[in-house]
């Protein structure tokens, strides 16, 4: 049970909550502020860009790889990881249809081999004869 | 809500770790996430292929899982009885889970269709390789489930497919909530906002911005808990819930300037116009069967995004099981009581026979 005191301060919560839940709802909602933030941010994002290009500059300067460079030789070991497992899978598939094949070739030669047999036969019984 | 000398030490102590994100694996351990054993099957840079479970035996077509991109995947195995994932077992289903890692910079020039044409496909052939099995029931959760879509529409991939099970997935982002609304207002230039990142763009820069797609919820968040505190079981998906919510995932450059420009501001998916692996795809030609679950109180997107499905061709045939629930965008499957209700739907399609996959009713 509350007592008239923590009542009041639950009342007093319970409003703090909606007003601000409302206020926020309404804000987020304003096309104008989520421009003035979108520009703001953007701005801001701007000015790391060129700063970090600065930085860059300067490692080169140093003779030292900058960051830009680093990540472009992963893109490079990731490109070449990708080509790599592209081609154990085609040379998978490859075996894969090796192996597949000799079966489909087995095939028609056991029935030659079948098919030839009553021949040899008869040129046999002939050659004892 | 309690007066100040009843606050329990354990909720003072679980607000704090909630307000400064102190969370450690320990805590994952207390709390028992992640319940469903998982056995590395691939791996390829960040991304890693999971056999979910110790028995395989299935009579159905495998279930390949694509998780969204902005979280983690354990949301589908948060808890427990809290799990998707540990339900389809139940099921008698052979699941597989890709887990998408940590993206490094040196992915950074890969989008969508490299994720689709290329790794979702590599996925799809080492589960069918494992399974031997010769389709593959594909699901999909929020971004992941564009992915899936992206992936069923297809002309050369889609032939991989048995099944679609999209769950939250957007479809159509023109108006589709507030997110859709920020990226169409003026001044919103993701070349701009993105100009000053190599390879990756932070999760803290576009998550900064997720509590505000629903501010009411997220002032109540605590009060809930007090309130709710003694109530068995609360607290503990409460606090999974926090722990999942604040793991967040960086997102490569590419990939986040297409969901943005592409995706949210062309709306190219949508129209047909989007490119994977050098083909259209136009999810209005997908025609195997679909189960689409939509939360009703999705903060995220809108149902419109979702109920765009309705105009693929296997809608018109009768294919589609559509279900709106009256939950949130998580919450349909990992804490709402009616969960329960997601999960009985997600079996009875996932091994429903194939003969009575046609004329499937919509609700």
């Amino acid at each position: 049970m509350f007592t008239m005191g923590e009542d009041i301060m639950k009342q007093w919560a319970e409003n703090w909550e909606k007003l601000m839940g409302d206020h926020l709802e309404k804000l987020v909602h304003n096309e104008k502020f989520i421009s003035e933030m979108s520009k703001s941010i953007a701005a801001t994002m701007t000015g790391k860009a060129f700063y970090s290009k600065a930085l860059d500059e300067q490692m080169a300067a140093m003779n030292l790889p900058s960051r830009t460079e680093i990540v472009k030789i992963l893109q490079k070991l990731t490109d070449i990881e990708e080509r790599l497992i592209d081609l154990t899978e085609r040379f998978e598939d490859y075996v894969d249809a090796q192996q597949a094949k000799p079966a489909v070739k087995a095939a028609p030669a056991a029935e030659k081999q079948e098919a030839a047999a009553p021949a040899r036969d008869a040129k046999a019984r002939k050659q004892k004869k | 809500m309690k007066a100040t000398q009843e606050i329990p030490e354990a909720y003072r102590e679980m607000l704090s770790r909630s307000v400064t994100k102190s969370y450690t694996e320990s805590d994952r351990h207390r709390l028992g996430m992640e319940p469903t054993p998982k056995v590395q099957v691939f791996r390829q840079g960040c991304w890693t292929l999971y056999r979910c479970g110790t028995e395989f035996a299935s009579d159905y077509d495998p279930v390949l899982i694509i998780p969204s991109l902005i979280n983690r995947n354990y949301i589908l195995d948060l808890l427990p009885g809290h799990s998707l994932i540990e339900q389809m077992k139940l099921a008698g289903l052979d699941v597989f889970l890709i887990d998408w890692g940590d993206p490094d910079a040196g992915m950074g020039n890969y989008g969508f269709d490299q994720y689709v044409s290329k790794w979702v496909k590599r996925a799809v052939r080492q589960v069918k390789k494992i399974t031997g099995k010769a389709r593959v029931q594909l699901a999909g959760q929020c971004i992941g489930g564009m992915m899936a879509t992206m992936y069923a529409a297809h002309p050369d991939l889609r032939e991989d497919l048995s099944t679609l099970f999209l769950l939250t997935a957007p479809l159509d982002l023109a108006d589709s909530g507030l997110l859709a609304q920020w990226t169409a207002t003026e001044g919103f230039d993701v070349d701009k906002l993105t100009a000053a990142f190599q390879g990756l763009v932070p999760a803290h820069f576009f998550h900064a911005s997720f509590p505000l797609l629903d501010p009411k919820n997220q002032l109540a968040k605590y009060r809930r808990l007090l309130e709710n505190f003694e109530m068995p079981g609360f607290k503990e998906i409460w606090e999974a819930l926090d722990i999942w919510g604040s793991d967040n995932v960086d997102f490569t450059k590419q990939a986040y300037t297409e969901l943005i420009s592409t995706l949210y501001q062309e709306n190219a998916f949508y129209k047909g116009e989007y490119m994977v692996g050098g083909r259209k795809v136009d999810f209005k030609d997908i025609d195997v069967p679909i189960l689409s679950l939509v939360a009703r109180d999705d903060h995220v997107f809108t149902e419109k995004a979702a109920f765009a499905i309705h105009e693929c061709k296997a809608a018109k045939k009768g294919r589609l099981d559509y279900h709106v629930i009256p939950a949130g965008h998580v919450s349909l499957i990992a804490a709402h009581p009616v969960r329960v209700h997601t999960y009985t739907l997600v079996r009875e399609f996932l091994t429903r026979p194939e003969q009575l996959r046609t004329g499937a009713k919509k609700k």
